[in-house]
């Protein structure tokens, strides 16, 4: 196993007070919580941070972990000495991390595992098992299609030996047509294994759309923006554009403006009350990078009397 | 592995969860919930607790509320202001397609 720099981790030096602890944890907590956080790895740096903080915030293990000693680098194969912890007693096997099975074996070799985790088997009980929760990724043409997606879940369970293992399990779930980011889908009986002939809990899928090339979505209703050429909005035209669910034909009016809205009624993400897919014009223009081009501008200056500042009364 | 295709059930954004069903799924005491409709944070329909009807934006803001307060030992005052910002920076997010 590896070792880990728990005070390198939290970014503070090792005489640190146990209030610079709190202090540092307090301001790493905010920026990497993953309900809150946009940085990369957030939710595997929250749980670095999380475990750094179990122990050092502790002095009984603080103590234990600073006997280790400085030679030790981050990442280094490590081994605990033999009888490390004689002469300790942590009070409780008790974490107070809501990630404590999630800590890494360093941890646990140095600190045992979590004991609250580990009440499996409830003997003569007929117990429900707990509902679980996972997110899942779709994309957005899937609210539209339905279909299938796979989705891996770990979770732990007491293995032979008697500790807790790590198993996978696939799942292929079936996507609503219709479902929207941040619905949650409910699958019966998929979560936690009930106790004696208690049944298993449900699991609940919080849906996440992957972002699109170019389609956003806002509730049930979807947003694009379209590029046109500055005579296909001064003319108007017809254009067939890209829709989720299929290419459609799209009449532009003869003097659009640049940014103005197009609302394709029901074209949105399906339901009883479908959503709305709202087309954004965005007007393009021809780079003037040849002489014809040039000249042409030039024509359109002299042939045009248009003044695009006229709202500032100059 | 398993290898049937399971099937869920859209939790909907009309009112249909329980004030109990709510606790049971998110693992949380009735008199929290309680508090997070008295703060504002969820609104469910029902004018009784009993009568308490709740939606799926529920379910994931009692998720949320719960990791907050337990991680970062913020009260429901402040959770609630997170969760509002969290929930305006999304949808910015999501306009700006980012």
């Amino acid at each position: 196993m590896e070792y880990k720099d728990y005070y390198q981790i939290m970014g503070i030096p090792r005489d640190a007070t146990q209030d610079d602890i709190k202090r540092a944890y307090r301001k790493l907590a905010r920026k990497y919580h993953p309900d809150v956080s946009k940085e990369p790895e957030a939710e595997a740096r929250f749980k670095e941070i999380g475990e750094a903080y179990e122990v050092l915030k502790d002095p009984e293990k603080r103590a234990a972990y600073d006997r280790l000693g400085t030679r030790w680098k981050s990442g280094q194969e490590f081994q605990p000495p033999p009888e490390w912890d004689q002469g300790f007693e942590f009070h409780g096997g008790e974490f107070t991390q809501s990630a404590a099975s999630q800590f890494s074996s360093f941890f646990e070799a140095l600190f045992g595992k979590n004991q609250s985790s580990q009440r499996h088997g409830n003997q003569g009980f007929n117990l429900q098992g707990e509902d679980s929760h996972a997110k899942i990724s779709i994309d957005l043409e899937d609210s539209f299609n339905g279909g299938v997606r796979s989705l891996t879940l770990q979770h732990t369970e007491p293995g032979q030996d008697g500790r807790p293992h790590i198993r996978e399990r696939t799942l292929n779930v079936r996507i609503p047509k219709g479902i929207q980011q941040g619905q949650h889908i409910r699958l019966a009986g998929q979560g936690s294994p009930g106790a004696g002939r208690g049944k298993a809990g449900d699991l609940y899928l919080e849906i996440v759309f992957k972002s699109h090339p170019y389609f956003s979505v806002e509730g049930k209703d979807i947003f694009m923006e379209l590029p046109v050429a500055p005579w296909e909005a001064a003319l108007g035209t017809t254009i067939s554009i890209p829709t989720p669910a299929s290419k459609v034909d799209l009449k532009i009016p003869a003097n659009s403006r640049s940014g103005q809205k197009l609302r394709l009624k029901g074209r949105g993400i399906p339901s009883k009350l479908p959503g709305d897919l709202y087309v954004v014009l965005q007007i393009v223009l021809p780079a003037a990078d040849s002489e014809q081009a040039r000249t042409f501008y030039r024509d359109m200056e002299q042939k045009l009397a248009f003044n695009p500042r006229a709202r500032f009364n100059t | 592995m398993e290898h049937g295709i399971l099937n869920g059930i859209i939790i909907e954004e009309n009112e249909e969860i329980s004030l109990l069903e709510l606790c049971q799924i998110c693992k949380v005491d009735t008199e929290w919930v309680t508090a997070l409709v008295h703060e504002g944070i969820l609104e469910p329909v029902g004018a009784e607790p009993e009568h308490w009807f709740f939606s799926g934006v529920s379910l994931r803001r009692v998720l949320i509320v719960n990791r907050l307060q337990h991680d970062l030992d913020i009260n429901l005052a402040g959770a609630a202001l997170v969760v509002r910002l969290l929930e305006e920076r999304d949808a910015l997010l999501a306009k700006t397609n980012l």
